[in-house]
């Protein structure tokens, strides 16, 4: 390779964003950007792989777990497993000042790290939320801001398919990786409740107070909390106890989600093809990207790119909070404009060398790189939750919605200066439990 | 362009049908895997190769499912700087969007194929215990790949005919999917069971 090799880098990322801006497909842009570059250093030679290659991503075990967990989501959404959980969240949350909105924050992180599917998430819990609030005088931009915020947290707490991704492109321990995102997310859920709290407090016109139903009431309410509950246990215990591998917990919940809506008496045959359609379509989506993403992993390998990357990094004296700082702004503009899963794969192959020779560990790297996918589920113009919030809420205008989330930004950002400062905060899980 | 129509709906169900078997062998290997996990830890004994099973199903479903997603538009594309653009423009970025994604499709067949073509030249079996003849698990993928190619240039072609004959149409089956409705279906979903869990609490 000639010439600087940083300009190579430049030259291709600008193309797929060219790519991208104009409206390709994201899959196509992947591959014709790794194309160019192949075409351009290595003639024809570096597409004769290409069969191989893609077999070999299809054939992935690691991957198999994203149909088994999306299929587990749906057939828990569609089984109605979340509109249950909602009332009997807010029987003990509302005493919080914020009352209603806390349910929000955490309904939607339960239902958004079972279902997988941020999407999901802010549309059924938008749909249970909007009428809890109706009569009572709380200020409708805490109301979306919460249901917006709150289904991003899904992602970063296990099971989460964007973690599978980083964790099959860079070759990093599934299993570890969701144990890494375990305190982060626990911490964004509470950054999340402290903000809505101070809030309530500072500004009395936030929230409202409502009389709870009586005790007897709410503990047999408290049955609806346990289908989750089953489901975190059986997957994540399955991992953790040496029985399943990641993929293998996913099949377990797959059946456990199976179990719980048969018992409710919604398993219908209906529900059963609409869910295997719906995973067929998610899971063909993101194979489309990855197949692209993959061919571009390994022509960014062979160019020698991860060791250009790497020896640059050793020469350049900049300190690693400083390029932790850039980081985030790159993603945090990319995230305006790109599909979340899309920034992810893109530029994982890049970002990698970078930020391990920081000394930041592949786990930090994961779960740094899925906090920038959340927010740019919420970051406006293309923030996908919000443009769900708003499709459920069906009146209005969208800026109400972008308002109402931009407080919980802030808390994002608070998050990335802990972690950045304390990288403990995300390897001491899974170090512990090794 | 009336005889390329039933043309089209057919290749359209017939990607649903294949859609529903790829959908419904993921429910099945769930159960298979977990029957070998279970049977793995409590009685000592392994179903064997449930991991390989589950390698072809994905690529089964990827290869399947392509055409199935291609129909319903559910391939990602970035829309914030093609909506301000003008209608015109729009237009031909919608048609250049489906005819390089149908570019690439033939490419992926074409790779596909010659991958299989190996795999026979050397009869080539999986290196595993249930030593698995690879042209099994390849040939459906290689099905499958053909079949997105097929519609996938069938769908660039019809763009390209919209593209002069009628734009509007166009516009509604090549530009961005309008997710309205998939909120609307989970709306009503929510709604209906929130009702009955009511009704059961008041109980």
């Amino acid at each position: 390779m000639s010439g600087s090799g940083l300009d190579v880098i430049l030259i291709g990322f600008a193309v797929m964003l060219g790519l991208l801006a104009l409206g390709m497909h994201i899959g196509t842009a992947l591959f014709a950007t790794a194309s160019l570059g192949s075409w351009w250093f290595f003639g024809g030679l570096m597409f004769n792989p290409f069969g191989t290659l893609m077999w070999s991503t299809l054939n992935n075990f690691l991957l198999v777990a994203i149909p088994l967990y999306v299929l587990m989501g749906e057939i828990l959404v569609r089984g109605g497993i979340t509109a249950r959980m909602y009332t009997a969240i807010d029987d003990w949350m509302h005493r919080l000042p914020g009352g209603l909105l806390h349910t929000n924050l955490v309904a939607s992180t339960i239902f958004a790290s079972i279902s997988g599917s941020s999407v999901a998430t802010a549309a059924t819990i938008g749909t249970v939320a909007f009428p809890a609030f109706r009569d009572k005088a709380y200020s409708e931009k805490w109301v979306l801001g919460t249901v917006v915020s709150g289904a991003t947290i899904g992602i970063l707490i296990p099971p989460s398919i964007n973690l599978i991704i980083f964790g099959a492109m860079t070759n990093t321990s599934i299993g570890q990786l969701f144990l890494a995102g375990v305190v982060p997310g626990v911490m964004l859920a509470s950054l999340f409740i402290s903000l809505v709290v101070i809030a309530s407090l500072l500004d009395p016109t936030v929230s409202d107070h409502s009389q709870p139903d009586e005790l007897s009431v709410r503990l047999r309410r408290l049955k609806d909390l346990l289908p989750p509950l089953l489901i975190f246990i059986a997957v994540m215990g399955s991992i953790y106890s040496g029985w399943a591998t990641p993929t293998e917990a996913a099949a377990l919940g797959v059946v456990a989600a199976t179990i719980l809506v048969a018992a409710h008496g919604e398993f219908t045959f209906r529900l059963l093809l609409e869910s295997s359609l719906a995973t067929v379509r998610v899971t063909a989506m993101t194979l489309l990207i990855l197949i692209a993403a993959f061919y571009l992993n390994f022509i960014v390998g062979v160019m020698g790119i991860p060791a250009l990357l790497t020896n640059a990094m050793a020469g350049l004296a900049i300190p690693g909070w400083q390029m932790i700082a850039l980081l985030v702004l790159v993603y945090v503009t990319l995230g305006c404009f790109m599909d979340s899963l899309a920034m992810m794969i893109s530029t994982t192959p890049i970002v990698f060398p970078v930020v391990i020779a920081l000394d930041y560990s592949p786990l930090w790297l994961g779960v740094f790189i899925v906090i920038m996918c959340e927010i740019a589920l919420i970051t406006p113009p293309v923030g996908m939750n919000i443009f769900v919030v708003q499709a459920v809420r069906g009146r209005g205008s969208i800026t109400d919605v972008i308002k109402g989330v931009i407080p919980f930004i802030a808390c994002f950002l608070i998050l990335v200066i802990l972690i950045t400062t304390f990288p403990g905060i995300v390897t001491w899980l899974p170090l512990a439990l090794q | 362009m009336p005889s390329i129509k039933p043309l089209f709906s057919l290749l359209k169900h017939l990607s649903v049908g294949m859609a529903v078997v790829a959908g419904l062998s993921v429910f099945v290997l769930a159960f298979f895997i977990a029957t070998d996990v279970v049977a793995r830890r409590l009685f000592d004994f392994s179903l064997q190769g449930s991991d390989e099973i589950g390698g072809y199903v994905l690529a089964m479903i990827a290869a399947i499912g392509f055409s199935y997603v291609l129909f319903e538009r559910g391939f990602t594309r970035i829309d914030i700087l093609v909506k301000i653009m003008p209608k015109p423009v729009g237009s031909v970025i919608h048609v250049l969007a489906y005819v390089s994604l149908a570019a690439i499709a033939i490419f992926f067949a074409q790779k596909a194929i010659h991958t299989l073509e190996d795999t026979l030249l050397f009869d080539s079996h999986s290196n595993t215990p249930l030593q698995t003849p690879l042209w099994i698990p390849q040939g459906i993928w290689v099905v499958g790949a053909s079949f997105f190619a097929i519609c996938a240039t069938l769908y660039a072609f019809r763009a390209l005919v919209l593209y002069f004959t009628d734009t509007v149409t166009l516009e509604a089956e090549c530009g961005f999917p309008n997710f309205v409705e998939e909120i609307a279906e989970i709306t009503e979903l929510t709604q209906k069971v929130q009702a009955r869990s009511r009704s059961e609490t008041d109980k």
